[in-house]
């Protein structure tokens, strides 16, 4: 444990006084009720350099911090004393148009980097929710992703390189900034997912796609899960970005269906592509629902398609003002609808009213389950319980994405390590063999 | 000669038929496809992970270094034993152990063939997308050490976004799997550590691959250009529109030259450079696509275009391009081929660059190569029975390499550092960057254990020498794949 004040000093002495906050002002920088003693924001690769060598001296530890919109994963710290802003790191560092590749810095937000590549027509291929707060750094640490796995797969897809600030304060690159690149291992996507606790992304470089010139979205409802995966299981020549599965509590949720159905889920289908390819696939599409069980078949109002989806990617996400247990569950896609059954059957159960949102063909299945805030811990550790013997039968896995503290104490909110876990604990401890990283709020608590 | 009491060991465990080690018979296992030769002390062919697991806990005990080996087709040296040791050959491992045709995905032993692999999954409508050149002969394991690529990997990647999963034997024995058929794993990404690994941190013991459903059709498009510098504009024009053929393949004036001779593809015989585009997709849009190509093409300065919409018409477009590293071999007895990626813009400009080094060490440089990619792969053809040649020739690839580098590019795009390029990696990793790769071998605790002398530069001061490398190969005949 650092001196309180001593810090806040150090950091003085390396950054610009306006840049280093104490803790009275630090509140906002909590994670799991733990607030840092200080504060500081860099502005340079070079400064955050400066802090880790800092920290590391002082064995002080650090949680670093991008837009702050998923805080809530992760493990209760097991010490925080510096929060680690990389908001002021928000350059574009090279955008070449014509190559189709971009550098930027760590903290830029999404949106923000959305909003340039868009005067070129082309995009990161990432839609994670909040995208007007959440940054670069931060998606690639948590491995953040969006209905259009579908389409362009996950960060991994997309990374060429990054570049990153080892505990020690030492700055590495891996990878490149080209789209083929075999050269050494490959420490730019091991980075990916792994909560900053191996070293902190301060750029990265990333293949871009082409705005698709139009796109069209549909709903499907259906009676049960299995029917909505037959259905999706038939569309695999479709030229389609998003396939997602919502349950009829969610369809509500997302007000701007038209007609909400009461019972059943809802496959929400965006189609994108050439204006003539599109129209192919949306009468497919309607095609395919005459053919199957499907309820309904609608297309969604041109206006009406945005919100639809900004609604979608946010409904079963943590928000930090409630007390919902969020949950991400993996399985094979075929036993989504398997899952769901479970989750319906515990539903009923528990007599509570959770939201589903499943990026249908990679497997993942989101459920956001409402507790009031003096809820006790019994009833959520019941259900996280549950949902994870039902996760584990189907070879799975499941994440507690968040949830109060109280829970926090009384679970690993990644689930159980593994066979691979001795080799995970030793890269860890040759990247960060002080610990100072995220301390313990990786899985096993690394 | 191979200690007698190691051979009877290792046959314990494999039986007598999965042990070579009479000195004849060890020769066939000296050498890749890069002409760096080194003999194993022994050879062993598994048919199990736990086999595999056994012979490496052998090594350990004895202090040998493993090194696992696939078809033998890469070409960097990462299947050379450099240091000697056991060689680990995984083609007796090649059974399909599972396919989930509704989850598009299957589990299968590393020493499967590529190829064997599509070919099995088509009847479910199904493929495996990498596909090095040498897909009829390498395997499946191979490709994940070396993260292959190949000419479709445009639009669908390398093998590292084709993995799911990977058991694997580690240096201590131990079989672990390393991610899975699910996505999104919580821990470390330790799959994607291994891929690329060149067979350095553990031995691939099963592979669980993602697949991928066979496009509804396919139209294949060869472009003639008078200049080469007209078919780079067309490839930067094609990928900046955002467009994402399947393939997009050039041939350089000289190789078309040999290959008009040997194979008789129907190249103009004064033409600059070729252009070979694949667009896959649905029936319905694949045509619009293709025109769409076809006029980037003609808008470049394209003379002719010439499109193939059935299977036959394609085999025939494309077979300039299939043979065109064997017939390289009419340009001189020997050829080198290089491997380096540069950012797609800066395609025009080194491979002027590639052509003035050729002229100033006056070789003949023949290119054909991935140019959507911005993967080049220069084939400089020279006389190796002249003396001084092969050196001159080394120098003339490292300048070339240099130039990928200072454009922004790799040195490699998809053959692997293995021995060839070990001492370029110091041009774009600083020591610091080198030292955190070291950090995944230390926790791997492979170092010494698993294919010593590959990826890291000879460390300064070890006393380790750097084999002075003659990474020229021999003129490789029809087999030959980039």
């Amino acid at each position: 444990m650092v001196k309180e004040g001593l810090l806040h000093n150090l950091l003085e002495s390396a950054l610009d006084s306006q840049r280093v906050f104490p803790r009275e002002e630090a509140a906002s920088y909590a994670v799991d009720g733990v607030i840092p003693q200080v504060v500081a924001m860099p502005e340079t690769v070079e400064e955050v350099a400066q802090v880790m060598r800092l920290a590391s001296r002082e064995d002080a530890a650090v949680i670093p911090w991008g837009g702050g919109t998923t805080m809530s994963l992760g493990n209760i710290p097991r010490r925080y004393d510096i929060a680690l802003s990389l908001s002021r790191l928000n350059q574009i560092v090279e955008y070449e148009p014509s190559d189709v590749t971009a550098t930027v810095q760590a903290g830029k937000t999404l949106a923000d980097f959305q909003r340039h590549l868009a005067e070129h027509s082309q995009s990161l291929a990432l839609d994670p929710p909040s995208a007007q707060e959440a940054t670069i750094g931060g998606i690639l640490a948590v491995n953040a992703s969006g209905p259009s796995r579908h389409a362009y797969g996950t960060a991994r897809d997309l990374l060429l390189g990054i570049r990153a600030v080892q505990a020690d304060g030492r700055i590495i690159k891996a990878g490149g900034r080209v789209v083929k690149n075999v050269a050494g291992y490959d420490l730019s996507r091991l980075f990916i997912g792994s909560l900053g606790t191996l070293g902190i992304i301060v750029e990265a470089s990333f293949r871009l796609a082409p705005v698709p010139t139009a796109e069209r979205t549909a709903v499907v409802s259906f009676p049960t899960a299995h029917e909505a995966w037959r259905f999706a299981a038939q569309t695999a020549s479709l030229s389609l970005r998003a396939v997602e599965l919502l349950n009829a509590a969610t369809v509500r949720q997302a007000a701007t269906l038209s007609q909400p159905a009461k019972e059943g889920y809802a496959l929400v289908l965006a189609a994108a592509g050439q204006p003539a390819a599109l129209e192919r696939s949306l009468k497919e599409l309607g095609e395919l629902s005459r053919r199957t069980d499907a309820a309904s078949f609608a297309e969604v109002d041109e206006s009406a398609q945005s919100p639809l989806w900004q609604a979608i990617g946010g409904l079963a996400r943590p928000s930090s003002s409630d007390a919902a247990l969020v949950c991400k569950a993996a399985v094979l896609p075929s036993q989504v609808p398997t899952l769901a059954e479970q989750i319906e059957t515990t539903r009923r159960e528990m007599a509570l009213e959770p939201l589903l949102v499943s990026h249908l063909t990679a497997g993942i299945v989101y459920s956001a389950w409402p507790f009031s805030q003096n809820e006790d811990v019994q009833r959520p550790l019941d259900l996280v319980n549950t949902l994870r013997r039902a996760v584990a039968r189907l070879g799975g896995s499941l994440v507690v994405e968040a949830c109060p503290p109280a829970l926090k104490e009384k679970i690993d909110v990644w689930g159980e390590p593994a066979a691979d876990f001795p080799l995970m604990r030793r890269l860890k401890e040759q990247f960060d063999p002080k610990g100072i990283l995220n301390a313990g709020r990786f899985l096993g608590r690394l | 000669m191979t200690d007698r009491k190691l051979v009877r060991e290792l046959q314990a465990i494999v039986g007598r038929g999965g042990v070579i080690h009479a000195p004849e018979d060890l020769l066939v296992y000296e050498y890749d496809a890069t002409i760096e030769r080194s003999l194993p002390e022994a050879v062993v062919l598994p048919t199990t992970a736990e086999q595999a697991s056994q012979v490496v806990k052998l090594a350990r005990r004895r202090g040998l270094p493993v090194v696992a080996r696939g078809a033998g087709t890469g070409l960097s040296g990462g299947a050379i034993p450099a240091a000697g040791g056991i060689m680990l050959v995984m083609t007796r491992m090649k059974r399909i152990l599972e396919i989930d045709t509704e989850n598009r995905l299957a589990v299968v032993e590393p020493g499967l063939v590529n190829l064997d692999l599509s070919a099995a999954l088509s009847p479910y409508g199904l493929y495996y997308a990498p596909d090095p050149s040498s897909q009829k002969a390498c395997t499946l394991g191979g490709n994940v050490a070396e993260n292959a690529g190949g000419p479709h990997c445009l639009a669908y990647g390398v093998t590292t976004n084709h993995v799911l999963g990977l058991e694997v034997v580690l240096a201590d024995g131990q079989i672990v799997w390393l991610g899975g058929k699910t996505a999104d794993r919580p821990g470390y990404d330790l799959r994607t550590l291994v891929i690329g690994s060149e067979g350095t941190l553990a031995i691939v013991t099963k592979i669980i691959v993602r697949l991928l459903p066979l496009p509804e059709a396919t139209v294949t498009l060869l472009a003639i250009f008078n200049e080469m510098e007209q078919a780079s504009q067309a490839v930067s024009a094609i990928i900046a529109k955002g467009m994402l053929p399947a393939a997009l393949e050039m041939l350089d004036k000289l190789t078309m030259g040999v290959v008009e001779e040997a194979v008789h593809a129907g190249y103009p015989p004064d033409a600059g450079a070729v252009l070979l585009i694949e667009v896959e997709g649905r029936r319905d849009s694949v045509g619009e696509e293709a025109d769409a190509i076809r006029a980037i093409c003609e808008n470049a300065g394209a003379r002719e275009v010439r499109i193939g919409f059935t299977p036959a018409d394609q085999e025939a477009l494309w077979a300039g391009r299939k043979e065109a590293l064997g017939a390289l071999g009419r340009l001189a007895p020997s050829y080198y081929i290089l491997d380096g990626t540069v950012p797609r813009t800066k395609l025009p400009q080194v491979l002027r660059g590639v052509y003035q080094v050729g002229e100033k060490y006056g070789f003949l440089i023949a290119n054909v190569f991935h140019a959507g990619d911005g993967n080049l792969h220069p084939n400089i053809a020279f006389d190796e029975s002249q003396p001084g040649q092969a050196e001159k020739v080394l120098e003339a690839g490292a300048e070339i390499m240099r130039l990928c580098v200072d454009a922004g590019g790799t040195i490699t795009g998809e053959h692997g550092v293995g021995m060839e390029k070990r001492d370029f990696m110091r041009w774009i990793f600083s020591d610091d960057d080198l030292e955190a790769m070291r950090r995944i071998q230390v926790a791997f605790a492979s170092e010494q254990r698993f294919n010593p002398g590959k990826i890291f530069p000879a460390a300064i001061g070890s006393g380790e020498v750097a084999s002075r490398q003659r990474p020229v190969s021999q003129s490789l005949g029809p087999d030959a794949c980039i």
